[in-house]
């Protein structure tokens, strides 16, 4: 990974309960409306009119991790 | 992309999608929206996704792109119910140790969004400066600035500074940091 410097121990302390806190979130059940909004994508047509489609990101993007 | 195939990524990454959207909103409420509205713009332009890239990156830039030009329209930022549950419970003094989950949650929450995303860019998913940049659409010293800003909010916050000594009751964590040379109380 490119230019990641070392950090102290408290910053490594304060990563790790980052980590825990989206780990947390992560780990947690999809709520009902997102259930049913998967099980309900293939009755959604491709190319509605989404307002904001240009926010769709070029594919350029390098893998994140 | 087979739409199909499409469903199972996308269905795949719903989780870390969600946690990335409460990352940024702090609130259950708001991050399902978010995700939702994510979901519906990704499965529209889907034939804009090229196969073989990373989904995962290009669902979290329409997630954020989403994000923030909602939070422009708005008229004011609302506080979510949960951040104000966990604030009034963050005054009470930690019993066992500084960095009890709860209390670090609402020392998050308090910080600009902006220094949030990064922390979590950065700092969970492990993203470099470049990458995070690239993501956020600022210049890679906006991104060490906000990462160095949040880092040092959240020590002042959970009372923690290069020399003092941590409180560590966590066999996980205290391993972390001995593995990063550091000492632990």
């Amino acid at each position: 990974m490119a230019n990641r410097p070392q950090t102290q121990p408290w910053e490594t302390l304060i990563d790790e309960n980052l980590k825990k806190v989206f780990e947390e979130d992560a780990n947690a059940d999809l709520p009902p409306q997102l259930m049913d909004l998967l099980d309900r994508l293939d009755k959604i047509p491709a190319q509605m009119g989404a307002p904001e489609a240009s926010s769709a990101p070029h594919q350029s993007q390098e893998e994140a991790e | 992309m087979d739409r199909q195939d499409a469903k199972v990524e996308l269905t795949s990454h719903m989780k870390v999608l969600r946690a990335f959207a409460m990352s940024l909103t702090r609130n259950d409420a708001a991050a399902d929206d978010l995700v939702q509205d994510t979901v519906l713009k990704a499965w529209s332009n889907l034939d804009k996704f090229q196969e073989g890239t990373n989904m995962r990156a290009w669902l979290f830039t329409i997630l954020r792109n989403t994000f923030y030009s909602n939070r422009r329209k708005a008229v004011r930022e609302v506080e979510d119910a949960t951040g104000a549950i966990i604030d009034a419970i963050s005054v009470k003094p930690a019993h066992d140790g500084r960095l009890q989950l709860a209390e670090f949650r609402a020392a998050l929450a308090e910080l600009p969004v902006e220094q949030r995303e990064v922390l979590t860019l950065v700092g969970v998913l492990q993203y470099s400066y470049e990458e995070a940049a690239e993501v956020c659409g600022v210049k890679v010293g906006t991104i060490k600035s906000r990462l160095n800003r949040g880092r040092e909010a959240l020590a002042i916050k959970m009372h923690l500074s290069a020399t003092d000594p941590m409180e560590i009751t966590d066999a996980a964590t205290h391993a972390v940091v001995a593995a990063s040379g550091g000492t632990a109380a």
